[in-house]
């Protein structure tokens, strides 16, 4: 991809989304590159369909540009601020329906098609996106990477965990809380993809 | 890679990125979900929004979102049929519109399994919930809202499709319309309907004699709300507002470079809460007690972006994110939990200061099933309503 040549790669997240959010064309280019994988291999995870997977990348990332003004974080890392978009566009996309473009309509973007060529491209990227955030997970203790996998990945509420593990709620919620902390450490240690 | 999809993408986002982010106005789903274009009486109004909207409110029609399905997707999604005889509540339902005239007789549009397809569906209840039977749907399974004016006349539309019963939903009648219909509202014996965000168009209930409704500048429009002779609409950046019917709108001050805003409002004492968002997330809820002249800022929401809003009173409203249900009674000033099951609020509503419902939307992705729940405290508590056969 050759839309932008001006070198980001070596900025942090915080600092490209600040250069986004001043117009900073290269930071997002920058940006979009160094996460699509990772945000392609949630999405192709989670709909099996590279097609809708890739549409819903194209709109996560629609919604990054529309929020990236607003981001703050305490970590350099915004894999999780943009999983969270992801998983927030995947379930508005299964409550409503249709595949979200709210973003999208919003910049006024044009469609684009997607050819075989184009979920090959899928297919690769998000191989190799997979393979970042089972490392992250696998990381975790056992109890934790279970918590954030069931309340993250797999959508199960605390209530049913917490009857599912026999425990109460508040330690199932600590679980989730201290796991996702601990990814966010793991993040920021590794640093940009 | 050669010139592929990723690729295009990111070159038309970073064209947007350097252009400065110009948004076009949208529809909102959340308006949807949180208008109260409340039928009033054919009452004299004097000059002010206050009274005006004081003067109203005796029943209340509220709507969930509408769906856009994108053709390159849609027959993952797809509905195919609809089920256009009465009958009993089908199997399965799942409500996805909610509309009501009373206390007692709301209807709800949904979807329901009918052999190997899911098909549109519309029950109705006369009792409060108690009860539920099923009555015709357009034959179309493109129709995602319903509005009904009274006991006779209703609206469904989705898309591209506008259905209106003057019977009841006996029969059903397809409109032509000038584009997608994102948002219809009813009040005081009209009918006010937003086509493919630039037309306005108004009709008498009991009619289908849409007319476009001019002086709203060229700003796309959003945020319908109407409640007896007021509409208000936003055009553009712009908060606009008619106390006439739409014959004249006038400016208010509004919500300024806050984004997509979406508006409810609630009289005595009159307020108007807007829901404004300029991306994924925070949301800002605001709030206004000077007939929309400036707006003050309530306090975040947990759990954001908001999924859901609706407001009771001047002070009390509640809201849901990406999980539990919260509500304010000080204006705003904080949120607590709501005695609720923990869900997907998709929609929430009221009929007056204490009566109202919301949808919730429970399961896994890829196994939800919805849910009514009810208030009769302005939104402290929530019940379960069955919607079965009876």
């Amino acid at each position: 991809m050759n839309v932008h040549r001006e070198d980001r790669t070596g900025w942090g997240d915080r600092d490209l989304l600040a250069g986004v959010a001043g117009r900073d064309g290269a930071a997002f280019s920058a940006f979009y590159r160094r996460h699509l994988a990772e945000v392609l291999a949630y999405l192709v995870r989670e709909t099996g369909d590279p097609e809708l997977a890739a549409d819903l990348a194209a709109e996560v990332f629609a919604a990054v540009l529309l929020s990236a003004a607003r981001y703050q974080s305490q970590t350099d890392s915004a894999l999780p601020w943009v999983i969270g978009i992801a998983r927030h566009k995947l379930l508005m996309s299964w409550r409503r329906g249709r595949i979200e473009a709210r973003a999208r309509r919003r910049l006024g973007m044009e469609p684009v098609e997607l050819d075989d060529l184009a979920l090959e491209r899928v297919d690769q990227l998000a191989e190799a996106g997979v393979g970042r955030l089972e490392q992250m997970l696998d990381e975790l203790p056992q109890m934790e990477r279970e918590a954030v996998r069931w309340h993250v990945v797999d959508e199960v509420g605390y209530d049913e965990m917490a009857g599912q593990l026999n425990c109460s709620e508040m330690v199932i919620r600590k679980r989730v809380s201290r796991g996702l902390g601990r990814l966010r450490n793991r993040l920021t240690e590794m640093g940009p993809a | 890679m050669s010139s592929d999809f990723f690729e295009e993408i990111e070159r038309q986002l970073v064209a947007a990125t350097e252009s400065g982010v110009r948004r076009r106005r949208w529809r909102r789903p959340w308006l949807r979900r949180q208008r109260l274009p409340w039928r009033a009486p054919t009452v004299g109004i004097a000059a002010g929004l206050a009274t005006a909207l004081a003067a109203s409110a005796i029943a209340a029609t509220l709507t969930l979102p509408a769906s856009h399905p994108k053709a390159q997707v849609a027959s993952r999604f797809a509905r195919t049929r609809s089920f256009t005889t009465a009958g009993v509540v089908p199997s399965g339902f799942q409500p996805e519109s909610f509309t009501a005239i009373s206390e007692l007789t709301w209807w709800l549009l949904g979807t329901a399994p009918c052999g190997s397809h899911t098909c549109t569906a519309i029950v109705r209840t006369t009792d409060g919930g108690s009860t539920f039977t099923r009555i015709p749907a357009p034959p179309t399974a493109a129709v995602q809202n319903l509005r009904f004016a009274n006991a006779r006349d209703g609206y469904a539309y989705g898309g591209l499709q506008l259905w209106s019963t003057h019977s009841g939903g006996h029969t059903w009648k397809l409109s032509q319309v000038r584009g997608p219909v994102e948002e219809l509202a009813i009040a005081d014996g009209y009918a006010y309907a937003v086509m493919s965000t630039t037309t306005l168009m108004r009709t008498p209930v009991g009619r289908n004699r849409w007319r476009v409704i001019h002086g709203l500048g060229r700003g796309a429009l959003s945020g319908l709300w109407v409640q007896g002779e007021t509409v208000i609409i936003q055009s553009g950046s712009r908060m606009l507002i008619s106390n006439d019917q739409g014959k004249h709108f006038s400016r208010a001050r509004g919500v300024v470079r806050a984004g997509d805003c979406g508006y409810d409002a609630v009289a005595d004492p009159f307020a108007i809460w807007a829901l404004c968002t300029t991306g994924m997330a925070p949301d800002d809820i605001l709030l206004s007690t000077n007939d929309g002249n400036t707006f003050t800022t309530a306090a975040q929401v947990p759990n954001g972006p908001i999924n859901a809003f609706a407001a009771a009173a001047s002070s009390v409203a509640v809201a849901s994110g990406q999980g539990p249900l919260y509500r304010t009674t000080n204006s705003g000033g904080t949120w607590t939990p709501v005695a609720a099951p923990s869900a997907d609020w998709t929609y929430l509503g009221f009929t007056d200061a204490t009566h109202g419902v919301a949808l919730g939307s429970f399961g896994t992705k890829r196994r939800q099933h919805g849910r009514l729940y009810y208030t009769t405290d302005g939104g402290a508590s929530y019940h379960y309503v069955p919607i079965g056969p009876t």
